[in-house]
């Protein structure tokens, strides 16, 4: 009997570890970008996108094209860009940003790391909705946010090479700013 | 319903949940290695390179950079406002430095943005929401 109970209370213990280390489950960097950089790769060939080169994987222009989406649903024109990814008139524009967002939540809902954080102040909510604007438009800009760069210099793009360096700079910078404390 | 719609929804799925558990950012590995000295997430940017270099060589008949040696050097991939020369490189370097000083001072790059809205982050939110109106201010510009 006692024997018995020790086995269950080792069996639960056993349980608790399994949770806890479920809970902890993390994916090292290097693999979750090896598996993102194939996919994107290999994405237009699977779905036959095969307009922009290196526009498999993009947050930026991925982002413009749904917006250009909505406001051309608005207007009721076609005035506003989006990136022909295929022959056709393009009647849904691609839902990579949409994915992105079901995913992270879902990831977070099945490892319990989901929570609204509170309230900022109004500045500071006014500071990130005015950094969003211009880091899309710099990035439009080069036309590449950074995973795009990274995705069009294994393309053999040049120019892409000398942005992603220049991020590398940018960033750099600014975090040298940040550790004197700066402020911006 | 065309097939790239779903497959693009798919990959975002699966980038996002790895985004989510891997915390993976490329700005931010940049950051790090500069003001931690820990280069735990610019090994992402590294394998993201190595495996995107893989995949093109592989899809175009194991000839690596495709671009390059079909276009030379000065040509940028369609997509900016000048793909040709001096113009492309001057955008690209303007374009890429405003990148990265602005989404560090932000905290991370476009797509850890994204995946943080996913998890819940309220100013992540308010940074998206930019994202998505900021497209509108190009285009009035350009």
């Amino acid at each position: 009997m006692i024997r018995m109970k020790k086995m269950n209370n080792e069996k639960d213990i056993d349980k608790k570890k399994l949770t806890e280390k479920i809970k902890n489950l993390r994916i090292n960097p290097w693999v979750a970008g090896m598996v993102i950089g194939f996919l994107a790769a290999s994405l237009q060939k699977i779905a036959s996108m095969t307009k922009p080169p290196a526009y498999g994987f993009c947050v930026a222009c991925h982002v413009r094209d749904l917006t250009s989406w909505i406001s051309n649903q608005i207007s009721g024109t076609t005035s506003f860009f989006i990136a022909p990814v295929i022959e056709n008139p393009i009647y849904i524009p691609v839902l990579t940003f949409i994915g992105i967002l079901l995913g992270s939540f879902v990831a977070s809902l099945i490892f319990k790391e989901f929570r609204v954080t509170k309230g900022e102040t109004y500045f500071s909510s006014l500071k990130m909705f005015l950094l969003g604007i211009v880091v899309l438009n710099f990035a439009l800009l080069l036309s590449a946010c950074p995973i795009r760069a990274a995705l069009r210099t294994a393309h053999g793009d040049f120019i892409a090479l000398i942005g992603l360096l220049c991020i590398g700079v940018g960033a750099v910078l600014a975090a040298y700013m940040l550790e004197r404390s700066v402020e911006v | 319903m065309e097939i790239y719609v779903v497959a693009t929804l798919i990959v975002g799925f699966i980038a996002g949940f790895l985004g989510q558990r891997s915390r993976l950012c490329f700005v931010g590995g940049i950051r790090d290695l500069y003001l931690i000295r820990s280069a735990y997430l610019f090994k992402g940017l590294l394998g993201f390179l190595a495996a995107a270099f893989v995949g093109y060589a592989i899809f175009n008949n194991n000839v690596p950079f495709p671009w390059v040696f079909e276009k030379g050097i000065l040509t940028a991939i369609p997509g900016a406002a000048f793909t040709y020369g001096i113009a492309a490189l001057l955008l690209a370097i303007i374009g890429g430095f405003g990148l990265g000083f602005f989404a560090v001072l932000s905290g991370g790059c476009p797509f850890r943005q994204t995946v943080m809205t996913g998890e819940g982050n309220r100013s992540s939110l308010l940074f998206v929401i930019g994202f998505l109106i900021g497209p509108l201010l190009y285009m009035f510009i350009f």
